[in-house]
C-alpha cells in the first residue's frame, strides 16, 4: 500500500509538469538570518568566524537529490578596514560527507568548495563575492547528489580590524522531477 | 458549430423528448474519437504507454498537462495540446513564496473541470457505445458501460490566494493550523447504465407546431467510485519563518472487487417543439434521483494513516441540470442559413454555445462560439452525399492551467 501511495503523491506533484519541465528553487537564506547577526567585527581577539560554530558544519539532507541538474550558491559581504594596518580577508565555503565531524581538517572527505580573498588598505572598503557553481563533474556537486552533505563557511582575518556586513545569501537549485520516476 | 447541441435525437441525453424528434436539424454522424490516436507511442508527449516501451524518452518528453488535455477532448486530435511550462521558479524567502514560470509570470494553481463535490452524484457520464432496444412506439431500453471523472478542482483558499497576491505570508501566521491552504478535489466513477425512456409526439398545436414530450429513468450499477480531497497548509517555526507544510488527504474508495456496492437511479424529463423553420427544447436531467456507494474512507495526515472507516455515501434527492436549446433555419436566395444556440445550467458548471451553418447543396460551412470551462471557437465543413455524410471541424478550447488557445481536428461520419 505504501508504494502505490508514494507513487500517487509523486503523480500529484508532477501534475502540470513534464519531461521538459525544470523546477528552479531559489532560497534567499540571508532573509532568515536576524538583521543583528548579519554584520560584525573581526579583530585581533576574534580573527576567525565559522558559520555555524560547530566544526562539523550544518547537515543538509537533500530528498530527491537524483533530480538535481545543477545548482548555485552565492554569498556577498561588504567589508571595511577600520584598523590602521593593511588587512587580508578570506571567505571559504567547505563541504563534506554526512559522516564527517570536522569540515576544516582535510580528512574524511571534506573539501574546500570555494575561496575568495580581498586585501584592503586602512580605511578602504570592498566586496567579497563568492559564487559556487554546482555542476556535474565538480566534487561539491557529487556531495550534494549523494543525498546528504555537510556545509560550513569560515571568514578569516590577517590584519588588525575589519567590519563586515552580509548583503546576499542565496541558493538556487535546478531540479528535473521526472528523473525521480522509477523504471517500470 | 462550436459545440452547439442541436434539436434532434443526438440531444436525447440532455432532453428525453428528442428521442422521437425528427432528425432534420442534427444531421451529423458518429463523432470519431480521433483523440485516441494521440495515445499511441508515436506521440511521446501524450502517450503514457511510452513509459513501458521507452522509459528514457518518457522521462524527457512526456507531459501530464498535454495528456490530460487530450484525454478530456477525445473527439478532437489536438494539434497543440496545452504544454507544461519549461521552467517553474519557486522563490522562497522569510517574507513569502512566489511561483512563476521562466518568464516571471505568476502561476496561480487554480483549475476546475465539472463540479467537484464531496458526495456522489446521480449525474453519470454518457454511456460509451450503448446497446439500444426498441420496445414499441416511442419506448426504448438502452444499456451501456460508462466511466469518467465527475469533477476535478485545485485552488488556493481565499487566505492563501490573498497572501500570494501580497507576496507576504503574514496573514497565514495568525493561527495554528494556518488559515491558508491549497485545496484539491477529484472524483471518478464507472459502472453500467440502464435507461428506460419514453418519448412521444403530442397533437399539433395550431400556430405553434408539433410538441414532443419525453421522460427517462436511468439506473446504474456501480463498478467503482473514487473521491479524494487534499489540503496542504504551511507551517512556521517560532521565529515565524516557513518550516514546511502539513498535508491532510482524505479519500473514499468503493469498487466491486473489494465487495463494495454502488447504485443509483434518476429521472429526467423534457419537452421540445418543432415549428417547421425553427425548433426549441427544454430538458431537465436528474429532476429526482438518488445514488449511494458503500466503501472505505481513509484519512492520511502527513503520510500517516489516522483513520479508516467503512462508510456509505449518499447523494441528495434532487440536483437538476437544465438544458435549453433552439435552432432557426433562414432560407436565403442561394442556400440556407442555420442559427443555433444552447445553454446548460443548474447543478453543473454553466455552459453556453452559439453557432451558424451555411448550406449550399451537399456542402455546409459552419462556425461557432462557446463558453464551457473557457472560451471555445469552432470552424467546420460538411459533405452530405447520398450514402455517407462526412464532417470535418477545426475545434478550439482554452488550455487548462497555462492559458492560450489549443486547436484540434474533429471528424464525424454518418451513413
Amino acid at each position: 500500500m505504501k508504494r502505490p501511495l508514494m507513487l500517487a503523491a509523486l503523480l500529484l506533484a508532477l501534475a502540470a509538469c513534464s519531461g521538459h519541465t525544470v523546477h528552479r528553487i531559489e532560497v534567499d537564506f540571508l532573509s532568515f538570518v536576524p538583521e543583528a547577526n548579519r554584520s560584525g567585527t573581526l579583530d585581533l581577539t576574534t580573527a576567525q568566524v565559522q558559520v555555524p560554530d560547530d566544526p562539523a558544519g550544518q547537515l543538509v539532507p537533500v530528498p530527491g537529490a537524483e533530480a538535481l541538474l545543477e545548482g548555485k550558491v552565492r554569498v556577498k559581504a561588504e567589508v571595511a578596514n577600520t584598523g590602521t594596518l593593511p588587512a587580508q580577508v578570506d571567505l571559504e565555503v567547505r563541504m563534506g560527507p554526512e559522516g564527517d565531524t570536522n569540515l576544516y581538517d582535510d580528512t574524511d572527505g571534506d573539501l574546500e568548495a570555494k575561496r575568495v580573498s580581498l586585501t584592503l588598505d586602512p580605511g578602504a572598503t570592498g566586496t567579497l563575492d563568492l559564487t559556487l557553481d554546482l555542476a556535474p563533474g565538480n566534487p561539491a556537486f557529487d556531495l550534494v547528489k549523494a543525498g546528504s552533505f555537510r556545509i560550513g563557511a569560515r571568514l578569516n582575518l590577517s590584519g588588525e580590524k575589519v567590519d563586515y556586513t552580509l548583503t546576499q545569501g542565496e541558493v538556487a537549485l535546478r531540479l528535473k522531477l521526472f528523473n525521480l520516476i522509477p523504471n517500470p | 458549430m462550436g459545440g452547439v447541441l442541436l434539436p434532434g435525437p443526438s440531444g436525447q441525453g440532455a432532453n428525453p423528448a428528442y428521442a422521437s424528434f425528427p432528425g432534420k436539424w442534427d444531421g451529423e454522424g458518429f463523432q470519431v474519437p480521433v483523440g485516441l490516436l494521440r495515445f499511441l507511442p508515436l506521440f511521446p508527449d501524450t502517450s503514457p504507454f511510452i513509459y513501458f516501451t521507452d522509459p528514457a524518452s518518457f522521462r524527457n518528453n512526456f507531459d501530464f498537462l498535454s495528456t490530460y488535455d487530450q484525454a478530456t477532448h477525445l473527439g478532437s486530435f489536438l494539434l497543440n495540446p496545452a504544454r507544461s511550462p519549461d521552467e517553474l521558479v519557486f522563490k522562497v524567502s522569510a517574507n513569502g513564496i512566489s511561483i512563476t514560470d521562466g518568464q516571471g509570470n505568476n502561476l496561480m494553481p487554480t483549475f476546475q473541470v465539472g463540479t467537484a463535490s464531496d458526495r456522489p452524484s446521480t449525474s453519470i457520464p454518457q454511456p460509451f457505445l450503448p446497446i439500444r432496444l426498441g420496445l414499441g412506439p416511442g419506448t426504448y431500453l438502452s444499456l451501456g458501460p460508462f466511466m469518467g471523472p465527475q469533477g476535478i478542482r485545485i485552488a488556493p483558499n481565499p487566505d492563501l490566494e490573498q497572501a500570494m497576491k501580497d507576496g507576504s505570508f503574514d496573514r497565514c501566521k495568525v493561527s495554528t493550523p494556518s488559515p491558508c491552504a491549497l485545496e484539491a478535489q477529484a472524483s471518478f466513477i464507472s459502472g453500467i447504465s440502464v435507461a428506460l425512456g419514453f418519448s412521444t409526439p403530442l397533437p399539433e398545436i395550431p400556430g405553434l407546431g408539433r410538441v414532443y414530450a419525453g421522460v427517462r429513468a436511468e439506473g446504474f450499477y456501480g463498478l467503482g467510485y473514487a473521491e479524494a480531497s487534499a489540503q496542504a497548509r504551511p507551517t512556521f517555526d517560532q521565529n515565524g519563518n516557513p518550516s514546511g507544510a502539513n498535508y491532510e488527504v482524505r479519500y473514499f474508495l468503493s469498487y466491486r472487487g473489494g465487495g463494495d456496492m454502488g447504485y443509483g437511479l434518476r429521472g429526467d424529463v423534457g419537452v421540445a417543439v418543432d415549428g417547421g423553420d425553427w425548433a426549441f427544447g427544454l430538458g431537465v436531467q436528474n429532476l429526482l434521483g438518488f445514488s449511494q456507494w458503500s466503501g472505505v474512507e481513509v484519512t492520511v495526515v502527513d503520510g500517516t494513516e489516522t483513520a479508516r472507516t467503512s462508510t456509505t455515501k449518499k447523494s441528495g434527492f434532487s440536483a437538476p441540470v437544465f438544458t435549453v436549446n433552439g435552432a432557426y433555419r433562414l432560407p436565403l436566395e442561394v442556400g440556407a442559413l442555420l442559427l443555433a444556440a444552447d445553454t446548460r445550467f443548474g447543478a453543473t458548471a454553466p455552459a453556453f454555445h452559439f453557432g451558424l451553418e451555411y448550406a449550399l447543396g451537399p456542402v455546409a460551412l459552419r462556425t461557432g462560439l462557446g463558453v464551457e470551462g473557457g472560451l471555445r471557437f469552432g470552424l467546420g465543413a460538411g459533405l452530405n452525399l447520398e450514402a455517407v455524410t462526412l464532417d470535418l471541424a477545426l475545434t478550439t478550447h482554452q488550455a487548462p492551467l497555462v492559458g492560450g488557445t489549443v486547436y484540434g481536428l474533429a471528424l464525424a461520419v454518418g451513413f
